[in-house]
């Protein structure tokens, strides 16, 4: 293999870790307060808010029914007010995150429904408000569940990564696609896969291990 | 200490309403055990709830402490519960921190350091012998070393008032029991007063200076334990009083039972006594005066605020009528035929 091609690999990895990396971020941290306030303002919920709920409901129904590789291309004016441009690597991480923040809201949702309501009642007779049920009581007793579900999210950005070559994103899904599968290279194609399956393991195990120690149930 | 006055709570649901609490009024002296008992249904759980409004009366009054907590506002409310410990069935304790975490939470609440915290809550770790138990997280321990986190953690801020919401219904007997001895050790050495609910008149039994019975979502008596057990005045009081003084009847003599007195079969009587009427020996001498046997199936005496009431389950070989005019005679106790054998 020649030394262009090595870097080439290492390139392509670094992006797709540098796209997933950031974008998890970006998706962790909307997507958290966004579950929450789809808890709390539900029916017989903390803070009830019919149309608050349904809407915000049916904005996240809606981001997390659309194909990825439509969004990619369908939100280029977004992503170019946002970051400037809308190729490269950077750019990429634009629709990555708002792919996966819907994800992530329903999945802190999901954890959420999980804590039994005694706790949250527990907190209320102890005198708690609002916020601090929310990050004293809600987020640490999901915090497992949580993890266990970002990890998941993860997993699928990389999956959805592969598709960021539309906009020039690079990273090893792309290099796949353009040295391997149209250049006929398999012996690219079997590399990049088992990088993938590679990065896929490790973060399920770093996931795992982050849910078992967190999680004391 | 506590003053409920006029409660009533109306459930409406698609239109349909539904009458959880009717009228409810009473007083708790501070220092006192309340027991609130009724089947479930009865409304008990949202009695309870609503004396620290953690569901809102539809109309009524709760004052807990001189402090009307019905027409407080949101903050004031929460600040009114720090000053009222709650305990519940199924525990909820934090299962992402340890027993200590768990009862410093409601200090943490109140934005107390972590010195001061340490500082309140090791006199608590020890009067709920918790000191082995601390670092524990609540999946490590056993139902009844929960319920002493929850304990701990509900007097944290020093309440005067602790509401148990079926606190020992999840647990064994024995636990039960030393769940109850730990909550009477508080009420005397903290002068904590206590209300409880639960659909067992053991607890009553054991723990409860005073008990109400609630019915239909209706507070149909209220009396000192003893007073109650002893004559109880509705009939639904009767069920309860009964069910913990009645001896049961064996199985093998309830297949037998027969409902009219011949010439071969005996008389199996019930009879229940308390106090003094202790001391009368009451057999020997109602087998000495009517020449007759008794023999005495099943007997017990207990002891409920330190007063002991006793039952007995005898067959005579007599008429049933003359012997329990003749029981009468004796001492002023409480007998039944319970039918023939």
């Amino acid at each position: 293999m020649s030394k262009a091609l090595v870097i080439e690999l290492f390139n392509a990895t670094w992006e797709t870790l540098y796209m997933v990396g950031i974008a998890s971020i970006i998706a962790t941290i909307i997507g958290i307060p966004l579950g929450v306030c789809l808890f709390i303002t539900r029916k017989h919920g903390l803070l009830p808010h019919k149309v608050f709920n349904r809407t915000l409901a049916a904005i996240i129904n809606a981001l997390r029914s659309i194909p990825f590789i439509i969004l990619l291309v369908a939100i280029i004016p977004f992503t170019r007010f946002v970051v400037g441009t809308s190729i490269g690597t950077t750019a990429a991480i634009v629709p990555l995150s708002i792919g996966a923040f819907p994800f992530v809201a329903r999945l802190v949702e999901n954890s959420l429904n999980e804590i039994p309501i005694g706790l949250i009642e527990a907190g209320q007779a102890m005198g708690a408000s609002l916020w601090q049920i929310i990050y004293k009581i809600l987020l640490p007793e999901a915090a497992a569940s949580i993890v266990n579900g970002v990890t998941l999210m993860v997993i699928a950005l990389i999956g959805y990564s592969a598709m960021a070559g539309v906009v020039g994103g690079g990273g090893l899904g792309d290099l796949a696609i353009r040295y391997g599968y149209q250049r006929f290279d398999t012996r690219i194609m079997l590399i990049t896969v088992i990088i993938l399956i590679i990065m896929v393991q490790l973060i399920q195990v770093a996931g795992d291990f982050c849910t078992r120690k967190l999680d004391k149930r | 200490m506590i003053e409920v006055n006029n409660v009533s709570k109306i459930y409406t649901t698609q239109g349909v309403s539904a009458h959880a609490l009717k009228d409810i009024s009473f007083n708790v002296p501070a220092g006192e055990i309340l027991g609130i008992v009724g089947h479930s249904g009865a409304g008990k759980s949202t009695l309870i709830r609503c004396l620290n409004l953690l569901e809102r009366p539809s109309s009524g009054q709760i004052i807990i402490d001189k402090q009307e907590l019905t027409t407080l506002n949101a903050s004031q409310l929460r600040l009114a519960r720090h000053h009222i410990g709650m305990i519940f069935q199924h525990f909820n304790l934090l299962s992402s921190r340890s027993a200590y975490a768990n009862i410093a939470f409601p200090l943490q609440l109140l934005g107390h350091d972590r010195r001061t915290i340490a500082k309140k809550i090791a006199p608590l770790i020890e009067l709920t012998g918790l000191t082995q138990l601390q670092h524990a997280y609540p999946s490590q321990l056993s139902g009844g070393q929960k319920q002493r986190v929850a304990i701990a953690r509900a007097l944290a801020c020093q309440p005067k008032v602790l509401l148990c919401d079926e606190a020992t219904s999840a647990l064994d007997p024995y636990n039960t029991t030393n769940i109850l001895e730990l909550l009477k050790d508080i009420n005397r050495q903290l002068g904590l007063t206590i209300v409880l609910i639960t659909h067992e008149m053991d607890v009553i039994k054991q723990v409860c200076d005073r008990v109400g019975i609630l019915d239909k979502g209706e507070l149909v008596e209220i009396n000192n334990t003893l007073q109650f057990l002893a004559k109880p005045q509705t009939t639904i009081g009767k069920q309860f009083a009964s069910s913990c003084l009645q001896l049961p009847l064996p199985s093998i003599l309830q297949k037998r039972l027969q409902n009219q007195q011949t010439a071969t079969n005996k008389a199996l009587i019930h009879i229940a006594f308390h106090g003094k009427q202790t001391n009368t020996p009451i057999i020997s001498r109602l087998s000495q005066q009517l020449k007759c046997e008794i023999n005495i199936i099943q007997a017990n005496i207990e002891y409920i605020q330190d007063q002991p009431i006793g039952m007995m389950l005898v067959e005579v070989d007599y008429n049933a009528t003359e012997f329990l005019t003749a029981l009468n005679n004796i001492t002023n106790v409480v007998a039944e035929v319970k039918g023939y054998v």
